[in-house]
């Protein structure tokens, strides 16, 4: 039995990495997920690490059912993710990915507002690493849009938290309800890092833009922290039921046009978050149970697809598709391992998404939300579309772009076949995953009609892809980018303050050189009175006063013997 | 028809080599499957007893023409959108983002990452 926090093992760790010699740091990132996974297990429920700090009564950790399945999770894919980037010499991410992942389950195990904040916000700095250890230019400008936003929450996170202490006198970490202010605020810093429409856009243009070890690791941890800060403190109101909806349906529109197979996964990423949402309003205890388990199976099946085409960039050294195509000759087992993710994300029988995804519509549909269960409903057939046919599709097959490459690295592909074990393992055998779910669960995913109905709706989903293909219907994959909201501060506003940052320079140009030109007045002035060459200060040749001396003497001397 | 279609129309393979996908029939076994395999889930639909939530869950093979009739609104509406808010790849930057993937490629070759000898810096 144990009390030691695994957060605090991933940041000491991470803090003491660069000290240990570069041959063994891969080690020590593989091994911390693991003893931090003990940790959890020998810990007993509770709440530990309770300190007072100006009068506040902190509870640094606790851990409950709901605080469980997200620390598990995220130690699995801490691990996945160490695996993965087991063949990487680059010590920056190394200490970012260690630190960023133990502040996530900090965040998740954190009792009180203030401890959430403080790591919240280290998510949000150590992060930002995985995207700048690309080493570019357009990296640097994609973190620093990335570090204004997740910062920006955090901000609003702590004006909420300590307008909510001002009313209640309270900085618990539980159920809050949009009933103040200060919880409205809250809820705005949860829904920017949980992506919702409108404030999602920093996810589709930062994490592709993050290394190939980067985006996998990004991808499992901020969200899905959002989302289960969503459901400690906002389960049941009701607006997320609506946010959630609009989650799913609109990113599903960009996926099918998007070049950038990792930016397509991004969208992809972002409308399986509505499905939480979703999850989260509705409140139910099923309704629950589904936003956990589909948080749990959506990060593995979602880090496999990431992985899958990371292992693609690095292969062939572009993730565009159209670029790609007929990979499945260079890698087979990428491929292999891609499409068992592509099932489980479009929630085939047998694979993870279907043990989850339906117990959130089945949740839905028990509260007779009819409009949001047909959103919901064809959300999944736009899922089918951009992360069921499109990514394999057009990476691995389609027209044979001619490219060949080598298969991914072993510890890629290692990393890959866990990932996609456990995918077809919680597909095959729910129980395991329900058994750790928040409330009892009380739901068979395996029943004839649910099988019937979604193969139907996958399957003609399918039919649909093949008609509008062979038709030429379905729009070609061509390089280009579409906007976003992200439009908005890249251009527009740059378009409008370019014009008053310009007046800006340009005044602020003209009052110095007035200044400028009065102070070097000013100095040539004090130059003539004082300076070097001024009659005052002038100093006369030395020879002239010697001189000059010399004369004196010699007149003193005439008159002396006069 | 887009070029996109007929795998043939791809480069010709470097290694000679002629894969169980590249042939026309092979693709035509597989889409003529998947309908075949449609087929059979709307005959399945009248063979149990249904009971959904919502009445029109009983309508015959419901999830079948929704799903396929989603699928096209979302591929199609899409097409136009992108008319809408499609830009060039340089919109926002002069530069490639291709040209920016060196930074995880392989120079600091396998055996060298896996002795630990030197850094995967470019």
């Amino acid at each position: 039995m144990t009390s030691l926090s695994p957060a605090l093992l991933f940041i000491i760790a991470g803090c003491l990495l660069p000290l240990i010699p570069a041959s063994t740091r891969r080690y020590v990132a593989l091994l911390v997920p693991v003893i931090g996974i003990a940790l959890l297990l020998l810990t007993p429920h509770g709440s530990y690490g309770q300190v007072s700090i100006f009068g506040l009564e902190l509870t640094t950790y606790r851990l409950d059912k709901l605080a469980f399945v997200w620390a598990l999770i995220f130690h699995i894919a801490a691990f996945i993710g160490a695996l993965y980037a087991f063949h990487l010499k680059d010590t920056v991410q190394q200490v970012a990915a260690l630190l960023y992942q133990g502040a996530a389950i900090g965040a998740v195990l954190a009792g009180d507002m203030i401890t959430l904040f403080v790591w919240w916000e280290l998510t949000a700095i150590a992060s930002v690493f995985l995207i700048w250890a690309r080493r570019t230019e357009r990296a640097y400008r994609v973190g620093m849009r990335y570090l204004m936003i997740q910062i920006g929450s955090g901000v609003i996170l702590l004006t909420g938290v300590l307008m909510h202490l001002h009313d209640t006198g309270s900085i618990a970490f539980d159920n809050l309800g949009l009933t103040s202010v200060a919880t409205l605020l809250i809820f705005i810093s949860f829904g920017i890092k949980c992506a919702f429409p409108f404030l999602h856009n920093w996810l589709q243009d930062s994490y592709p833009e993050a290394t190939v070890t980067g985006t996998v690791i990004l991808s499992a941890f901020t969200t899905k922290l959002a989302v289960y800060a969503l459901a400690r403190g906002y389960a049941g109101t009701e607006i997320l039921i609506w946010i959630g909806a609009a989650m799913t349906a609109f990113p599903i529109f960009f996926a099918v046009i998007e070049n950038d197979l990792r930016r397509v996964l991004a969208y992809s990423l972002n409308n399986q978050l509505g499905f939480m949402v979703v999850g989260v309003g509705i409140g139910t205890e099923m309704a629950l149970n589904g936003t956990a388990a589909h948080a749990f199976s959506h990060i593995l099946y979602k880090a496999l697809l990431f992985m899958a085409m990371g292992a693609v960039l690095y292969r062939v050294k572009t993730i565009k598709a159209s670029e790609l195509g007929g990979l499945y000759k260079s890698m087979p087992w990428t491929t292999f391992f891609c499409i068992i993710g592509s099932l489980s994300i479009s929630a085939f029988p047998l694979f993870s998404g279907f043990i989850s995804k339906s117990m959130i519509l089945t949740a839905v549909a028990v509260e007779h939300h009819t409009v949001v269960w047909l959103i919901l409903l064809m959300a999944s057939a736009g899922v089918m579309d951009h992360s069921g046919i499109k990514i394999p599709f057009f990476a691995f097959f389609a027209h044979d772009s001619g490219k060949r490459c080598e298969e991914a690295p072993l510890n890629m592909l290692w990393a890959m076949g866990i990932a996609a074990f456990l995918c077809i393992a919680i597909g095959v055998y729910p129980d395991a995953l329900y058994a750790i779910m928040p409330y009892p669960v009380d739901y068979a995913p395996y029943t004839t009609a649910h099988v019937i109905t979604q193969l139907q709706l996958l399957m003609f989903s399918a039919l649909a892809f093949t008609v509008l293909f062979l038709t030429g219907l379905y729009p070609p994959e061509i390089k280009s980018v579409n906007l976003d909201t992200d439009w908005l501060y890249r251009k527009a506003a740059v378009k409008i303050i370019a014009p008053v940052s310009t007046a800006v320079a340009s005044t602020q140009a003209m009052l110095f050189t007035g200044l400028a030109t009065l102070t070097q007045r000013s100095l040539s002035k004090i130059d003539q009175l004082v300076g070097p060459q001024a009659w005052l200060t002038r100093s006369v040749d030395s020879t002239g006063m010697v001189g000059l001396i010399t004369a004196t003497l010699l007149v003193f001397l005439m008159f002396y013997l006069w | 028809m887009s070029d996109q279609n007929n795998p043939n129309q791809g480069h010709p393979d470097p290694d000679g080599k002629t894969w169980w996908l590249d042939k026309p029939e092979n693709i035509r076994l597989i889409v003529w499957s998947l309908v075949v395999i449609c087929i059979a889930l709307v005959i399945a639909d009248f063979l149990y007893h249904k009971h959904g939530h919502f009445d029109f869950e009983m309508w015959p093979a419901f999830y079948a023409w929704y799903g396929f009739l989603s699928y096209c609104f979302i591929v199609l509406s899409a097409k136009q959108i992108r008319k809408l808010i499609g830009r060039k790849e340089t919109y926002y930057d002069a530069e490639d983002s291709d040209l920016n993937n060196e930074i995880d490629n392989d120079s600091a070759n396998k055996d060298a990452a896996l002795n630990g000898a030197d850094n995967d810096k470019p």
